[in-house]
């Protein structure tokens, strides 16, 4: 199995970041973790990158083709990494 | 097979109901998709008896941990449920991902998601400058001007999140006095950075692709006015997660599930629990204890059920 590149942003109080690393977890995809929440210039990268402000913000693949997911959305995430529900 | 008790939501009803039932020795299969349900989402937490001051991420973290004390009785699944029905006395509970369950008896328990507002550009702006959650999303506005928009307790503790963040921070309730506990406002009323603006009613969200303005009305005196901010926090109350029940209970016009004290409802096997219900206090406290009331509810029904 290809190992697809995953990066979250994160704020610390966010239940729905939790609830998506909790989903990675239990399907075994190891993921980078961003938290945005004590660095301004991570949340302005981040905001940058996605054209979103809201968290969490996943990203699954290389620059340019990486495919963005935005909030807990167990079948986008289940769909762009390729496993089954 | 078929469970004794399906629970539906992961949050402190259900949560409770979980514990109660594994304690029975019932069978349990527990489906939610946002583990520690919306408490995840609160920011400090201070009315939770024996804990002075937790917070919504370790409070909800030290549930599931007391719930996986249990987990040779109750069995966790995380996804959510679409659609429940009842055929004689056997439920069927279907998930979003297509999964199928039969249980005896239901504990719902899905809670509540924020409302909107229902003004143009809202929808478009969602997560573009519009949130819903300040405890998720506060962080990103860092030295912007932002609006939050409901004087309640919600409200008044995103205000206070966004004291140590944003530059600015407008409150808009509409009526002349906030909801909000005392003990909260105190925090914020003479702070030069928040000022706060009563009787007002939200008309509109502005801006390209982020948010830039927010156009609200005077109530008294119908004047229009905008507002230059980036970021719009709604905290106007929360709306039940009654869907998946439309078709099988009467719902109240709040689409609220009547239950009792008991967390009985008119249908038979099927109980409710905590924020979904018509109950009067949306606390965690009360969602717990409603969450005991329904599992104990449960084991009776169950106990009484033909052989």
């Amino acid at each position: 199995m290809v190992r697809m590149k995953v990066t979250i942003y994160t704020t610390k109080t966010c239940g729905y970041c939790k609830a998506t690393k909790e989903f990675f977890k239990e399907h075994d995809i190891a993921y980078t973790e961003i938290d945005v929440s004590n660095d301004q210039s991570q949340a302005r990268a981040m905001i940058e990158r996605s054209g979103q402000m809201g968290v969490p913000v996943i990203l699954i693949g290389e620059a340019p083709n990486e495919q963005m997911i935005i909030g807990y959305d167990r079948e986008a995430l289940a769909t762009a990494l390729n496993i089954t529900l | 097979m078929t469970y004794d008790v399906l629970i539906v939501g992961y949050g402190p009803a259900g949560i409770t109901a979980g514990i109660y039932a594994a304690r029975k020795k019932l069978s349990v299969v527990l489906i939610g998709d946002l583990p520690g349900g919306e408490v995840r989402n609160s920011g400090d937490i201070e009315n939770w008896p024996g804990d002075r001051t937790t917070d919504g991420n370790a409070l909800a973290d030290k549930m599931i941990a007391h719930l996986q004390d249990h987990a040779d009785g109750v069995e966790v699944v995380q996804d959510k449920v679409a659609k429940i029905t009842k055929d004689e006395n056997t439920f069927t509970s279907l998930t979003e991902s297509g999964k199928e369950f039969q249980s005896k008896t239901v504990i719902y328990t899905a809670g509540r998601h924020p409302r909107m507002l229902g003004v143009p550009g809202e929808e478009e702006h969602r997560n573009l400058g519009v949130t819903y959650c300040a405890t998720c999303d506060a962080p990103l506005f860092g030295g912007k001007d932002v609006a939050v928009i409901g004087g309640g307790n919600t409200g008044a503790e995103a205000v206070i999140m966004l004291q140590k963040i944003a530059s600015h921070i407008y409150l808009l309730h509409d009526t002349d006095k906030l909801n909000a506990d005392p003990v909260l406002i105190a925090n914020f009323e003479n702070d030069p950075k928040v000022t706060i603006l009563y009787n007002t009613q939200t008309t509109g969200i502005t801006g390209e692709q982020l948010v830039s303005g927010l156009s609200y009305k005077n109530k008294a005196t119908q004047e229009e006015t905008t507002l230059a901010v980036e970021g719009i926090f709604v905290t106007i109350g929360a709306n039940p997660n009654t869907e998946p029940v439309k078709d099988l209970i009467e719902l109240n016009k709040f689409k609220a599930i009547p239950a009792d004290r008991y967390a009985v409802t008119s249908v038979p096997g099927f109980f409710a629990a905590g924020d979904v219900t018509d109950i009067r206090d949306a606390q965690i406290v009360v969602a717990a204890g409603h969450g005991c009331s329904a599992a104990l509810s449960a084991g009776d029904y169950i106990s009484r059920l033909p052989k």
